[in-house]
């Protein structure tokens, strides 16, 4: 009893914290919105780093590109787009989740799925057993 | 206590789960084995096909230089560094192209751009080892940014009307190298002038 | 000289590992045991082999013996000492004379400890392995014919003067990058010892636990060595690279973690197959998949497939590894298909409710961690391959999926070490969960209240503070009925282990998601505040030195020590590398680099970011690796387990250890 007592303020206090922590008042500023967007676009000529990470002259340029192009007005997946055929699709550090390619987002899901789904069976075998 | 349960006899599920998962594994081995170098597929697009950046700046005489003033020339780029072996071993093939085209007085120049080196040790480098053509003071690592060089030797052929139209990312293998690349992306751009609309 | 001496040295070893496998084959093969004994002198052979080639690369850099291609290619004059032997592993061909010798090194010492049983099947079988492994490493340097030949002539005339570029600027920035390197490689090769008993174990179809007990110390060692590795890695990431970070899932590093992530996941089920003889098929699995995944990530980092900020090579062994790598794969999925019969245990494991429970969902999430993150690596090369298209699975995609499972792994750290053997009720843990528990809430609470905001970050704050409870929760029972001989042994080594984890994972957590990044102009004299730091700057000062010229950025912090990020550029190398400078602080970092050299007026822009809890991370480390010498410590063990390599238990066997578990003989 006292145990259920204890449990229950628990998510009573855990729920609230959760709850204070996660309310969001305001939208994203421009340069919430630049930095976002820079940690997404790969800079072409340092190796997988993003150009918000590289200090290139070359993610010096993207960057302020972006900003340029927030301020126009673009949305996020334009400004992305944009990029990706600026200069090239492999310039996303976020892989696209469609077609062939977007199998990459899928694939981790399906093998936790079925590997959950084989520990599962095993326990009901060994469970049959017990009983048989 | 329970006695044990006698499980029922087994069928090999290891040899079920181990068979395809080999194959899987075999199949990833046979991707990853016929990839290219990175180094190869990363570098080898951005500038094919479109307009060379820009080159201005000071030559080692101290002349002033400009990439515009080539147009009508096929232009062959080399960014390379006193300090890297490949490009050491590779010089006397550019001397070599050099100075056949010197002599032919045709419409091809070689010039070399310094990337991230001493001026003096270049100055002394050539003055050791030859080579007639203008080279280019990189300017700190900008000019090769612009044509994303990030490691030497690479070398650039731009045609005279100053596309970029070939690159080549490593030593050369020789010293006709050059010429068969020129003479094939001639072949090929009359080609397409002839059969364009 | 040193290039003849060098190739010599790789000769021996070559042949030396052939001679071995050859004695210790014939000798298995016709039960001779006279022959099993002498296969062991070839193991001082490889040594021997090993450590000329090694002492002959190192005179050969100290030296500046141009006259080899691998000293032009690497070294320079002006590379100060500590970093001169360094570069030795700071390109392909030297990192393959390091992996060499640190395998011959642990070849010695297994043949050391196993000297009293030369003559056991077992050990021979896993000496052979080891000859194997040994004999493809020498082979890939074998002189002319190997893809990575150390000791090649540069092959033209050295002019006069010559002065090689010396290691990558990056490599030549910090003093760790002499230590970064061989620790990891006494983690990765180190697997090789357990991998060539998990052989042996398969060949010789002894499949009891003794193999086991010889070696889940040499696994604990490796794996320590390679968490260590690791953690200095990101450390050395942090310092040297600018970018204000220590984890980027780069190709390389990708290429350790997963190794990490097997052998973790083998660190926890073979305490299964001690306790109930269970996941036999498993745990090899484990062990073989730790090893094979050590050779696919060298081929992943060594090939050039990959592009990273870590490649500092490519070469022509790809090929070659990755055969090697298949062989590894077929030998292992062959020897285990065969014996697949003999392996199983005819146990079961009663309940989920259970330890025994927990850590097969332990393993389920790092399985399914390890599949991921080499998806991810590979998923370019894979989707090229398929239909050419051209895409990048960079940090957002690693980082997704890292937190999802992350936080799953921290749930178990939270619930498995408060689950007693067999079964338990739900009602036992929630009772044991409850202060635990309550600690997890508290840490929610305060990191709200610390102006942290995110659902992600605060559950896995909470999460954290879970396992931190149920960590202390066992290590204070365990101190309280043992004194401080409560800290020591495996089971509270783990824990001590776990809680570094958490330390870690929580620094990780709040310098990454939490950090503010600010790019200031300063003009001389400037002060600004940022995130309640003051920072004044002071003007600009350069140096130069025969090694390089740098200009940095003199900035006071907070009113006392000045910090100089710098820009370095080293003559013979390209561009210019910047160096951070980090004021570090219990709370929180000041992470400053330079951006650019000082312009009209001695102005400069500077990146500052401040990052929370960032020494978190390495305080967690250190914690790991304390964690791990108590674990590997002996601590009181209260079931005796037989030492002997024994064959797999029979029935009755099992009833018997069964009774007397249920009956409170633990």
């Amino acid at each position: 009893m006292k145990l259920k007592l204890s449990y229950g303020l628990m998510a009573i206090v855990l729920v609230g914290a959760l709850w204070a922590g996660t309310t969001r008042n305001e939208a994203p500023t421009a340069e919430e919105r630049a930095q976002a967007i820079a940690h997404t676009i790969m800079c072409p000529v340092c190796r997988g780093q993003s150009v918000a990470d590289s200090d290139s002259p070359a993610a010096n340029n993207i960057r302020i590109d972006i900003s340029r192009r927030i301020a126009n007005g673009e949305s996020d997946d334009e400004i992305r787009d944009g990029f990706a055929r600026q200069l090239g699709p492999d310039v996303l550090l976020r892989p696209s989740s469609s077609g062939f390619a977007g199998l990459v987002w899928v694939l981790p899901v399906a093998a936790f799925v079925v590997a959950a789904g084989g520990i599962a069976f095993a326990f009901l075998r060994w469970r049959r057993w017990a009983t048989a | 206590m329970e006695p044990l349960a006698q499980p029922p006899r087994r069928q090999r599920a290891a040899v079920f789960v181990a068979i395809p998962l080999g194959l899987v594994i075999l199949l990833l081995v046979a991707v990853l084995i016929t990839r290219d170098n990175a180094a190869e597929r990363a570098d080898f697009n951005p500038l094919l096909g479109k307009a060379a950046p820009e080159i201005a700046g000071t030559t080692l005489d101290g002349q002033q230089f400009d990439l515009d003033q080539l147009r009508g020339k096929w232009v062959v780029v080399n960014f390379f560094a006193t300090w890297c072996v490949p490009c050491l071993q590779e010089h006397p093939y550019l001397v070599s192209f050099d100075r056949r085209h010197t002599q032919a007085n045709d419409n091809v120049q070689l010039i070399s751009v310094v990337f991230n080196d001493d001026v003096d040790a270049v100055r002394e480098f050539y003055e050791q080892r030859g080579g007639g053509y203008p080279v280019v003071n990189g300017d700190q690592g900008r000019l090769a940014l612009e044509y994303s060089v990030i490691r030497v030797p690479d070398t650039y052929v731009i045609d005279q009307i100053g596309v970029v139209r070939a690159r080549i990312p490593r030593p050369l293998n020789s010293a006709d190298e050059l010429d068969q690349i020129i003479s094939d992306l001639t072949a090929q751009l009359t080609r397409q002038a002839s059969s364009g609309p | 000289m040193s290039a003849a001496l060098g190739s010599a040295g790789i000769i021996l070893g070559f042949v030396a590992s052939l001679g071995g496998i050859v004695t210790l084959g014939v000798g298995l093969s016709r039960r001779r045991s006279r022959l099993l004994v002498a296969g062991r002198t070839y193991v001082w052979l490889v040594a021997i082999g090993a450590v000329v080639a090694f002492g002959a690369m190192e005179v050969a850099l100290l030296t500046h013996d141009w006259s080899i291609a691998f000293v032009a290619n690497n070294s320079s004059r002006h590379t100060p000492f500590p970093y001169n032997v360094a570069t030795l592993w700071s390109a392909l061909e030297g990192s393959i004379i390091l992996w060499a010798t640190v395998l011959a090194g642990y070849m010695v010492v297994t043949a050391l400890k196993f000297r009293s049983r030369a003559t056991d099947a077992l050990v021979g079988w896993a000496t052979l392995t080891m000859f194997a492994v040994s004999l493809f490493f020498f082979g890939l340097m074998l002189p002319n014919i190997g893809p990575a030949d150390p000791f090649t002539a540069t092959g033209f005339a050295i002019p006069v003067g010559f002065d090689g570029p010396g290691p990558n600027a990056l490599l030549q920035n910090h003093i760790l990058m002499a230590f970064h390197p061989p620790l990891l490689y006494l983690g990765y090769v180190g697997f090789t010892v357990p991998f060539a008993f998990a052989i042996a174990a398969l060949v010789t179809g002894r499949l009891g636990e003794g193999w086991l007990i010889e070696t889940r110390r040499w696994t604990l060692f490796a794996w320590g060595f390679l968490s260590f590795g690791i953690v200095l890695g990101a450390w050395w990431s942090y310092e040297v690279l600018g970018w204000g970070g220590a984890w980027a899932w780069d190709p390389v590093e990708n290429a350790s973690f997963l190794p990490w992530l097997t052998g973790t996941a083998y660190l926890h089920s073979v305490m299964v197959q001690e306790r109930r003889g269970m996941l036999r098929v498993w745990n090899l699995t484990l062990l073989c998949a730790t090893f094979a995944l050590t050779i696919l990530g060298t081929f992943l980092t060594r090939s050039g497939v990959l592009d990273s900020v870590h490649a500092f090579t490519e070469s022509g062994i790809g090929p070659w590894v990755l055969a090697f790598f298949a062989c590894i794969v077929l030998v292992t999925i062959g020897l285990i298909g065969w014996r697949g019969d003999r392996l199983r245990a005819p146990g079961r494991i009663d309940s989920p409710l259970s330890r025994e429970g927990a850590f097969l969902f332990n393993n389920l999430f790092f399985a399914v961690f390890a599949f991921a993150v080499l998806l991810g690596t590979v998923w370019p090369l894979i989707v090229e391959a398929v239909n050419g298209e051209r895409l990048s699975v960079g940090r957002p995609w690693f980082d997704f999926f890292g937190m999802v499972l992350g936080l799953g792994l921290l749930l178990m750290m939270a619930v498995a070490p408060v689950l007693p053997w067999r079964k338990t009720t739900a009602e036992t843990l929630a009772r044991r969960l409850q202060w635990p528990a309550w600690t997890g809430v508290g840490a929610v609470v305060f990191a709200v209240l610390a102006q942290a905001r995110g659902l992600a970050p605060l559950v896995a704050f909470g999460l954290g503070g879970f396992a931190a409870g149920a960590a202390l929760r066992q290590v204070a029972l365990a101190t309280r009925r043992q004194g401080w001989r409560g800290l020591m042994g495996r089971a509270n080594g783990g824990m001590i282990v776990h809680l570094g984890v958490v330390i870690l994972v929580v620094g990780y957590i709040a310098s990454t998601t939490f950090q503010t990044s600010r790019e200031v102009r300063f003009t001389p004299g400037q002060k600004i505040t940022i995130e309640g730091h003051t920072l004044e700057y002071l003007g600009s000062e350069s140096s130069v030195d025969a090694r390089r010229s740098s200009v940095g950025a003199r900035i006071r912090v907070d009113g006392g020590k000045v910090y100089k990020p710098e820009l370095r550029r080293f003559p013979n190398t390209s561009s210019v590398i910047g160096t951070p400078s980090v004021r570090t602080g219990p709370f929180d970092d000041v992470y400053l680099s330079l951006l650019t050299p000082p312009a009209d007026g001695d102005s400069v822009n500077v990146r500052v970011i401040i990052e929370p809890l960032a020494v978190w991370m390495w305080i967690g480390g250190g914690v790991i690796a304390l964690g791990t010498v108590l674990a590997a410590w002996p601590g009181r063990r209260r079931n005796p387990i037989d030492p002997v390599s024994a064959p797999v238990a029979t029935e009755r066997d099992e009833e018997r250890g069964d009774e007397r578990e249920l009956a409170g003989v633990d």
